[in-house]
């Protein structure tokens, strides 16, 4: 009885698996058709990536720390929300289009696939443009651990590995709740900058230079603190003002997984609304 | 067997009205107008298995609205559908399963990729099985001739070649019903044939049900059994396709060569429509006499020499249909 | 010039029907405000001055240089790629209109809209948080202005020219991004470029960009002389003119390139 349970959810597994792979696997295919697009982009990246960590590097040759955070500290902070960014632009970026999705009846097309639509569109398309995201962030990030003096144990990691993805998970699924948005305007391109620059300037400083409130907010109702600002505090050490109930290695993944539950949520929300308001 | 039920299905929308000029886009900012748009109107159908219907009505009547319906991508307003029993709302997995799509204006297939590659993945999402995906590929390729272009990316082929490629795509899980919005637009006569063609015999074949929604009367006139005539959101006509048109179009004609220009063709149940020196059209209705009895005594009065009958234009028929029903509604969407 | 007119207008109407937009453009321009000034409070918190700008002078520095950046917003890019990319562009060189002044008529309508959506609204809302520094006097103000718009001048020409590249790449990927960054670190947008290296500071001021930000805010806080004042008046038209007879070069050639491959 609870074999063949068993067997059924491996059978569902197997199932989603393979057209996870094969979609993802056309979706690439389709970007390699156009290389010159993929190489321009591939010399574009490392240098905006530049420009941010300039910016830091001047800010603190001219005043040595910001808020107690020395510039080692503020690269590892840098780093370690950068590949958290580059997973997320590789796997989900197509949140980010999701008014192209609904413009152009996309969605009408996954409508008549027997297959749950959330996981169709998390499928349909794997952004080969952002392995030049995540090569930065790791070089970066390399680089920071050298200069924090990072110790490469088997726990610390796994700890990391754990924590970059939980990370992702919570950046994708801030973008599909609130991209949803076009579900009902049919445009979501202001949402996303907004959004870009809101996590820009959470992920990349410290957030103890924005006041209690700001705080509080960024850790309760949008958790973006959790994403690169408390793991860092963990690993170097610093104190974070904040009694978390465990260790960011869990919390991150957690709250991770809660945010994706939630975009899940309203990802079908909005769709019902499409649904009733047709295109 | 009543594989497709409407009950009373309705759609409204709320469009906002924009006024214009600069005030009238700062008023729209701060106090938006909105508008109820009837799109569809308490449609009611039951259609059969192994039936091919056909959907027409002019623009924005109220088919795609319909057939969005049907299809479950849309909710409707009020009313209810079922398919093979199955609302497609509640259990939209279950009965997309036994559907196939083909949307004239919208691919289903990859734009960038070969054609051959949106099947695969049509494989994988519907579990088809080796054995079952040869068959049906070796179907397609014997009635579309699929194979010839099955390696070519979507985006260069022509649109009968990519029309072909999306009825085998509707058609690769073996669905029971079939729904076609606009399959032939765009298509050359050897398209359409073909097209024709596959629908006819996938439906002999397997008695598959087929919704067509058509603006080509030659569509109409190879395929449908049946046609559902859909106007300013409500349907208008629904019946055997003879039917509709001898209540529309029960005209004759038949057009006679006379000896010579000038002689006035008199007959009890034809009317003279038309004389053009030796040709004399003449209208009779069928129900009141057959075209034999007609030319005989016809023939028997006057010196014809040539004689011809013509039938009534499904095209002339549609008109008469979408004219009786102009009145001053507005069905704005499609 | 009614048509030039008209295009703003237009420009204009559409935005403003996108209400949602409206809003979250303000929400950004809002939070990029409120992050700079906590950055800076932060940095602050222990020091007087850095390179010689006080507190209250970077603070200012930073709130007119946002509400300055909602107002400088360039479309142009994204037109021209985007004409470019459905071909229609062919057509545009057929009407009989200039269209270098067609596409500066629009960026000018959506940032007379941007005055509207975003730069009156976020001027009203920090109010609230942070003290909204006034300008020195009425004169200053005015030349403040002046500065500002041949700012705008020397932004939109290095959009546009940017932009016209795309008649021989069609696809500009990221350097739309990549300029905006670029601006973002040596315009002094964000840092005043009296913060960086005295090399670096050489090397930039034979280049456009620190004339866009870093000359209006500086005559805002008073920061230098009447002379300087005069001088970097002087600096930004030389580079807008110069700017201009690039762009109209680039411009021809890339009709002559159309014109040959048929948009």
């Amino acid at each position: 009885m609870y074999l063949s349970r068993v067997a059924e959810y491996m059978d569902k597994l197997r199932y989603y698996l393979s057209v996870a792979s094969y979609s993802m696997k056309l979706s690439m295919k389709k970007q390699l058709e156009y290389p010159m697009e993929i190489i321009s982009c591939f010399a574009m990246i490392p240098m905006m990536y530049a420009t941010g960590i300039l910016l830091l590097y001047f800010l603190t040759q001219n005043l040595k720390s910001i808020g107690g955070w020395t510039f080692p500290q503020l690269a590892f902070l840098y780093g370690i929300g950068d590949l958290s960014h580059g997973i997320m632009v590789v796997f989900s970026v197509q949140n980010w289009f999701l008014d192209r999705y609904v413009n152009r009846g996309e969605f009408d097309r996954m409508l008549l696939r027997p297959l749950n639509v959330f996981f169709q569109f998390s499928v349909s398309y794997v952004n080969i443009i952002g392995i030049m995201d995540v090569l930065v962030g790791l070089s970066v990030f390399i680089y920071s651990c050298v200069l924090v003096k990072f110790s490469w144990t088997f726990s610390n990691i796994v700890r990391l590995v754990v924590i970059i993805l939980g990370a992702a998970l919570i950046r994708s699924s801030i973008f599909t709740i609130f991209c949803s948005v076009a579900f009902w305007t049919k445009r979501c391109s202001a949402v996303t900058a907004l959004m870009n620059d809101m996590l820009e300037r959470t992920t990349l400083y410290p957030m103890t230079i924005y006041p209690r409130l700001l705080q509080l907010m960024l850790t309760l109702i949008i958790p973006v603190a959790f994403i690169s600002f408390f793991p860092s505090c963990c690993f170097l050490g610093i104190d974070s003002s904040f009694r978390l109930p465990a260790d960011a290695a869990v919390m991150t993944p957690a709250i991770g997984i809660i945010t994706f539950i939630l975009a899940q949520a309203v990802f079908n929300w909005g769709l019902r609304n499409y649904e009733s308001s047709g295109s | 067997m009543i594989v497709i039920s409407a009950d009373q299905l309705s759609k409204k929308f709320t469009v906002i009205r924009r006024e214009k000029g600069l005030k009238g886009a700062l008023s729209s900012l701060i106090h938006p107008e909105k508008i109820t748009v009837n799109a569809v109107d308490n449609v009611s159908l039951k259609i059969e298995k192994g039936e091919i219907v056909g959907f027409i009505g002019p623009n924005g009547a109220g088919k795609s609205t319909t057939v969005k319906m049907m299809t479950g991508i849309l909710h409707p307003t009020s009313g209810s559908v079922e398919i093979n029993g199955l609302s497609p709302f509640k259990d939209r997995k279950k009965v997309v399963r036994e559907l196939g799509v083909v949307f004239g204006q919208r691919t289903q297939l990859y734009w960038d990729l070969r054609l051959g590659e949106s099947f695969e993945l049509l494989k994988r999402i519907y579990q088809i099985s080796d054995s079952m995906y040869k068959a049906n590929m070796k179907q397609m390729d014997e009635v579309l001739g699929i194979n010839e272009f099955i390696h070519i990316p979507v985006r260069q082929l022509s649109l009968g070649q990519r029309m072909r490629g999306e009825l085998a795509a509707a058609m690769l899980h073996s669905p029971p019903v079939l729904f076609l919005d606009e399959p032939t637009i765009g298509l050359d006569v050897e398209g359409k044939h073909s097209i024709r063609k596959f629908i006819r015999e996938i439906n002999q074949r397997y008695g598959t049900t087929v919704i067509l929604t058509t603006h080509d009367l030659d569509d109409v006139e190879q395929l449908c059994s049946r046609l559902i005539v859909i106007n300013h959101g409500r349907i208008v006509e629904d019946g055997p396709l003879q039917d509709i048109a001898e209540r529309m179009a029960p005209y004759r004609f038949l057009v006679l060569e006379i000896a010579s220009p000038g002689i006035g063709i008199r007959h009890p149940l034809a009317d003279t429509v038309r004389q053009n020196g030796n040709q004399v059209w003449l209208r009779f209705r069928k129900s009141e006499i057959s075209a034999s009895r007609l030319i005989s005594d016809l023939c028997y009065s006057y010196p014809v020499l040539d004689l011809k009958i013509k039938e009534p234009d499904i095209e002339d028929m549609i008109r008469e249909l979408y004219k009786l029903n102009d009145k001053t509604g507005s069905g704005v969407c499609n | 010039m009614g048509a030039y007119l008209y295009l703003a207008k237009m420009k204009l109407m559409a935005f403003l029907t996108y209400r949602f937009e409206v809003i979250t453009s303000l929400g950004t321009n809002l939070i990029i405000l409120m992050a700079s000034v906590f950055l800076w409070k932060t940095a602050y918190s222990g020091t007087d001055a850095i390179s010689g700008v006080t507190e209250s002078q970077m603070l200012t520095y930073t709130i007119i240089s946002v509400l300055l950046s909602s107002f400088f917003s360039s479309n142009i890019e994204h037109s021209l790629q985007e004409r470019i990319a459905q071909g229609n562009i062919a057509l545009d060189f057929l009407k009989p209109i200039n269209l270098i002044f067609a596409y500066l008529s629009e960026d000018i309508g959506i940032s007379m809209s941007s005055v509207v959506s975003k730069l009156i609204p976020v001027l009203i809302i920090s109010a609230l948080f942070v003290q909204v520094p006034l300008p020195g006097s009425w004169l200053s103000f005015l030349v403040f202005l002046i500065s500002s718009m041949l700012s705008y001048l020397i932004l939109w020409l290095i959009s546009a020219l940017i932009a016209v590249l795309c008649f021989w790449t069609v696809q500009l990927g990221e350097l739309k991004t990549v300029k905006d960054g670029i601006i973002l670190l040596i315009s002094g947008k964000i840092i005043p470029i009296r913060m960086f290296p005295k090399w670096m500071q050489k090397v930039l001021s034979f280049m456009p960009f620190q004339y866009v930000y870093q000359t209006p805010l500086s005559i805002y806080i008073n920061r230098i002389t009447r002379q300087e004042i005069a001088f970097s008046l002087f600096i930004q038209a030389i580079w807008v003119l110069f700017l201009s007879l690039a762009l109209i070069m680039l411009w021809n050639k890339a009709r002559k390139h159309v014109f040959i491959q048929g948009g």
